[in-house]
């Protein structure tokens, strides 16, 4: 999970923690830039645990690890880790094999949906639908332009992954897969980062909100309307299937909001 | 990409010049082969460990200044070293210095990828020949718009793994345009998917795909040609 965690978990697991959809299915753990730091370190961490990124009972790396990930200090690491550590987040053990580890929580998922779309105006949302929505349309337009065949049959692949994932934490991260193949397809860096930044920002969001069985099967219809019409090079078909899955996403985040009013 | 464009003093000098990036990578890959080799030929077991030979000959080549890599390593085959079933041994160019790139080996971890599908290290395996893969956005290692030149690593007729070495798309193109430029006709240089790694023409900049044939000369045994461009844009 954690590019510096690996003498923790090599120890642990005669393998290797560490991500390879790093900076897409992590990107959770980019580093951090503005509003109060241990906060923000506080909410990755508990994103990563709601979408089961950090799985129950894994160990996070040490202080001074995670003040390097997220470019911190460990006075605002530990901050943050005290913080989880009250809510029930993670839980702690002293000594020889100690740390800090994940306790996942069923019905927080819910809980924190709510809690951050109690954050954001109807505008606001709006406005992150019509950004997202600006990346991911052009992401597929060009991807159906510059696709080759082994382009559209890897796109393919990832449907199936998405398709055949269980449970919230591996279905996230392919769907996560899937678009950041579809910004990789169109041959752009900037894409790329943008959707990596933006499935840091509203990734969450959505698949905390909509990451039951019904969603899922939306979710992959969309994705392969997305690669079928990549796969006719059909530009503007790619576009329009991806710009109306966001225009979707975006309208069922407003609906819930909406309801928190109630 | 059926007819034959002839080569001229410019085109030349683009081969020529081809040849120093190219020759860069692969040299580098061959040397790292070579050296991953002798380890396999003198050990009846090889872990982890026994592949300190890569870092000895990756890290200065990182860290030259006028050098064009900016990642290289050695990626082992599926069930080949004695501790690790999946293993990369590859560095990259960060802040100035030679980095590993750690990546989750753990078939069973949240974000293990099998690379043993990826065009590198298929394409080598496959064939028995080296490869160059891209222009692609790699996200990967060098988080970057990338060429990724590997070479099979084969022992007594055993596949072992990859050797290679990556070159940024700005690198090449840094080192390339000014004699592409020179040759004073429209060309570019594809890979054998149509795609442009790189072209004076702003209507064939890199990543595009070229689907008209177009006069073509292969570079050397390269999954590389040079192309004569229309002056319609038939690019996507």
């Amino acid at each position: 999970m954690f590019r510096s965690c690996v003498r923790v978990t090599e120890k642990g697991r005669g393998g290797m923690a560490l991500r390879f959809y790093g900076s897409g299915a992590a990107a959770v753990f980019a580093p951090l830039e503005t509003l109060s730091r241990s906060e923000l370190v506080e909410r990755r961490l508990t994103d990563a645990i709601a979408l089961g990124l950090l799985p129950d009972s894994e160990q996070l790396p040490g202080e001074s690890d995670l003040a390097g990930i997220f470019g911190v200090s460990t006075t605002t690491v530990r901050e943050a880790l005290s913080s989880l550590r009250l809510r029930g987040l993670i839980h702690t053990r002293r000594g020889r094999g100690g740390g800090s580890f994940v306790r996942a929580q069923e019905e927080m998922s819910a809980a924190i949906v709510r809690d951050r779309l109690e954050e954001l105006s109807l505008a606001q949302l709006r406005d992150l639908g019509d950004h997202y929505s600006a990346i991911a349309g052009t992401a597929a337009r060009l991807a159906a332009e510059r696709a080759t065949p082994d382009d559209v049959q890897r796109l393919g692949v990832v449907c199936d992954s998405l398709e055949n994932a269980e449970g919230l934490g591996a279905r996230r991260r392919a769907d996560a897969q899937f678009h950041i193949e579809v910004a990789a397809t169109a041959q752009s860096t900037r894409l790329y980062r943008a959707e990596v930044s933006l499935q840091a920002e509203v990734g969450t969001l959505l698949w905390l909100a909509f990451g039951d069985d019904e969603s899922h099967r939306r979710t992959v219809q969309s994705c392969r309307d997305v690669v079928a019409a990549i796969e006719r090079t059909n530009g503007d078909a790619a576009r329009t299937a991806a710009e109306e899955r966001v225009a979707d996403s975006t309208a069922r985040l407003i609906d819930l909001r909406l309801a928190l009013e109630d | 990409m059926s007819t034959d464009l002839a080569p001229d003093a410019g085109v030349d000098a683009v081969l020529e010049q081809v040849g120093v990036v190219v020759g860069a990578a692969f040299g580098l890959a061959d040397r790292i082969a070579a050296d991953v080799g002798a380890v396999f030929t003198d050990q009846p077991t090889v872990r982890r460990g026994d592949l300190g030979a890569v870092t000895t000959l990756v890290g200065p080549a990182l860290e030259d200044p006028d050098g064009l890599i900016q990642g290289a390593g050695f990626v082992a085959a599926v069930d080949t070293l004695a501790d690790s079933r999946w293993w990369l041994e590859w560095f990259m160019l960060s802040n100035g210095s030679a980095e590993r790139l750690i990546v989750d080996t753990d078939p069973r971890g949240e974000n293990f990828y099998d690379y043993g599908s990826l065009p590198w290290y298929d394409v080598p395996r496959t064939t028995g020949r080296r490869h160059i893969t891209g222009p692609y956005v790699d996200y990967l290692c060098t988080d970057d718009y990338t060429l990724t030149f590997t070479v099979p690593v084969v022992v007594d007729d055993r596949f072992v793994g990859v050797a290679g070495a990556d070159v940024r798309v700005f690198t090449f193109e840094k080192a390339i345009l000014p004699c592409l430029r020179a040759t004073h006709r429209k060309v570019a240089i594809v890979n054998d998917q149509g795609r442009v790694v790189l072209s004076n023409s702003a209507h064939h900049v890199s990543g595009t795909l070229l689907r008209a044939p177009s006069p073509s000369y292969r570079i050397e045994d390269l999954p590389l040609s040079v192309v004569e461009l229309h002056h319609s844009r038939d690019t996507g």
